[in-house]
């Protein structure tokens, strides 16, 4: 290894360390989630509440699965499921995304319920 | 009449064969599991590398586009999201992989081995690949998140395939000079 | 890559060398795993305590200069307040409407302190405007009932003729009237102000706050909600519950508060018996004294938690024929209902502003 490459490897890892420091906050429980078709939002929704959706993509149908303050995709129509294989999310920033069928949800949120309080 | 003929000469052979191993190795990455379909951590550039090392920039990167090419068509993901993230990959790669050569042109005192090339083209293959992802596909504060993960085994990777570059260049030793 | 021989020396300093480079690398990782997270809930202050026989949350989201031990201390003088405004207003005992109670229990003219008028003024105006609906005067009717006591909770309703006699000395009794300097005598008649109290009691903590410096908060008097101002950079968000809730639907709809609302429920999920396949809550018709038919919850969203408190009884009571003439009495237009049959209705002013829940579908109404 040359000091050339000392330096290349300093400067990379600062990169991607600053990125770490940039991109990823300590992660708590998400309230809500965002659903996006190719970019677009087309949806936010709360975690609290169970259910499952279809969100139409551009290959086909989409479905999530809200449980227990946890979202996941459930069925894409995509070949290699990896969105499936994400499993379940739960934390504020967490995020899956079905390329082929462009279909991405993000989790936002804070802390606790994400409800300040609940009228009953 | 004139009669055209095309003969492969001793460089096309030398891609050729090159490319053959890229692609080979770019498809049984297309198996391999990602966090984001078709983001790969480009081993297959370890192929461009060699020949850079051994031959030139500009036979890497008929090497890279060849691979690509063929390496999409033969995975089936030729013109779909996954052909464009190989390619916004090899695209970065070369990028790095150029300036790097132009560096070590520039600076021998500080020149850059087979390792220090291979993590800087390690990151742009992700890098590019993430910017085709985020800015063309899925614009999504999500997959961001996934960037500084990818970007560190992007890093290792580079580590791994400079230090395997550099054990093959030094087996097969310097190119036999062409007539 | 060569190999070379390396020294003892040589090795030892790069030894000592990997070693720091990889602390200062697993301290900088740490670092990143724990650090705070920039605009995070730190300006967040909330507390719970027990005020007028339910929980109180109280939440302040307080400003930059504005210190935690401040707002905290605050809290505690709202807590300190509430527990006198409790003892003022609690039915039975030494309290001020304990005393009016038990001087009405002796046949007696009793006197209204002043402070009290306020809120006996109110009351009397929404029972006018309620016709009767609500009324702070059903207090026999609730004891009755046993719904005043969660000891002594019945599991059979009472004797029809005990009820008869209870609405007719109800409706014999005198009004609350003007100028609200004394009541009585009233035969029968139990002053309760429980379903206008604890509105009053979160009007009551926000203005306190407010004039402590304190403009965003919300209080929760036992799901009985209160809001004023924004948490940070969004609004206030709260859920409304699901009168009958499963495993996948606990809440009805989400609402982001705007500015200075309340937000009250009434339901007949909240206080109830169950007798001979029949419900029986808690929120009574001073004209039957039987719980009101029709709803299963009332949802009130108004710039007042006295007026949102007493009109979800109101609007409860009148049932499914008649909330929409009643809230438009009470100068209300943000309503939403859960009738009997599991329909929804929410009127046109709520329905933009809330987030039903999946699977929840309902009708919008002018």
């Amino acid at each position: 290894m040359t000091r050339g490459d000392a330096l290349a490897l300093a400067v990379a890892a600062a990169i991607v360390g600053a990125l770490y420091a940039h991109l990823w906050q300590p992660s708590v429980a998400a309230s809500r989630f965002d659903v996006s078709v190719g970019g677009k939002p087309v949806g936010h929704y709360s975690m609290m509440v169970d259910r499952t959706l279809q969100i139409q993509g551009r290959m086909g149908v989409s479905t999530l699965k809200v449980e227990n303050g946890r979202v996941r995709f459930l069925d894409s129509p995509c070949r290699n499921k990896i969105c499936v294989h994400s499993g379940w999310l739960g934390h504020s920033g967490d995020a899956a995304a079905c390329l082929p069928n462009r279909v991405s949800i993000s989790l936002s949120g804070d802390a606790g319920s994400g409800l300040d309080a609940v009228s009953f | 009449m004139t009669q055209t003929q095309l003969i492969a000469d001793r460089e096309d052979r030398l891609v050729a064969g090159f490319a053959t191993l890229a692609i080979v190795i770019h498809v049984i990455e297309a198996g391999f599991p990602s966090p984001i379909p078709g983001v790969k951590p480009g081993l297959a550039n370890v192929i461009t590398l060699i020949v850079l090392l051994r031959h030139s920039l500009r036979m890497a990167i008929w090497v890279a586009a060849l691979r690509v090419l063929v390496g999409s068509l033969l995975v089936g993901s030729f013109m779909t999201p996954g052909f464009w993230l190989s390619a916004s990959g090899a695209l970065g790669s070369l990028l790095a992989l150029s300036l790097g050569s132009g560096w070590n042109r520039l600076l021998p005192s500080l020149r850059l081995s087979a390792v220090g090339l291979s993590v800087l083209s390690a990151l742009a293959h992700m890098g590019g690949q993430f910017f085709v992802a985020y800015e063309v596909f899925v614009p999504h504060p999500g997959l961001l998140r996934l960037m500084p993960p990818l970007l560190t085994a992007a890093l290792v990777f580079g580590v791994a395939t400079g230090l395997v570059a550099a054990g093959i260049v030094r087996r097969l030793g310097p190119p036999v000079p062409s007539t | 890559m060569t190999v070379s021989p390396i020294s003892k020396q040589a090795f030892t300093t790069m030894f000592w060398r990997r070693l720091i480079v990889g602390t200062g690398l697993a301290l900088f990782f740490a670092w990143l795993a724990m650090r705070p997270q920039p605009g995070a809930d730190d300006r967040l202050v909330k507390r719970d305590f027990l005020a007028m026989g339910t929980l109180f949350s109280v939440s302040i989201y307080r400003d930059e200069e504005q210190p935690a031990a401040d707002a905290e201390a605050q809290i505690s003088a709202v807590e300190r307040m509430l527990h006198d405004y409790e003892h003022r207003w609690t039915v039975d005992g030494d309290g001020e409407l304990g005393r009016i109670n038990a001087a009405l229990a002796a046949g007696e003219t009793a006197d209204v302190p002043r402070p009290m008028r306020t809120l006996f003024e109110r009351a009397a105006r929404i029972t006018e405007l309620s016709q009767g609906r609500f009324d702070v005067r059903v207090g026999a009717l609730v004891r009755l009932w046993g719904f005043d006591d969660e000891t002594r909770f019945r599991t059979a309703p009472p004797e029809a003729a005990a009820i008869e006699r209870t609405v007719a000395a109800l409706a014999a009794a005198p009004k609350l009237d003007a100028p609200f300097e004394r009541y009585g005598p009233a035969d029968g008649v139990l002053l309760d102000f429980g379903a206008i109290a604890k509105g009053d009691a979160t009007d009551l903590t926000v203005q306190h706050l407010r004039e402590a410096g304190y403009g965003n908060v919300i209080v929760n008097a036992g799901g009985n909600l209160r809001a004023s101002g924004r948490r940070g950079d969004r609004a206030w968000r709260i859920g409304i519950r699901h009168p009958r809730p499963d495993a996948s639907h606990r809440l009805l709809a989400t609402l982001d508060i705007q500015g200075d609302e309340a937000v009250i429920t009434s339901g007949d999920y909240e206080r109830y018996f169950e007798y001979d396949g029949r419900r029986y809550h808690h929120l009574l018709d001073p004209h039957s004294g039987q719980p009101a038919r029709g709803l299963q919850a009332v949802t009130v969203v108004a710039d007042n938690g006295a007026l949102a408190d007493a009109a979800s009884t109101a609007l409860f009571v009148a049932g499914p024929g008649h909330w929409r003439e009643q809230a438009t009495a009470l100068g209300l237009d943000k309503v939403l209902v859960v009738e009997d049959s599991g329909r929804i209705v929410v009127t046109a002013a709520l329905s933009g502003r809330l987030q039903l829940a999946d699977g929840v579908i309902a009708e919008t109404v002018p």
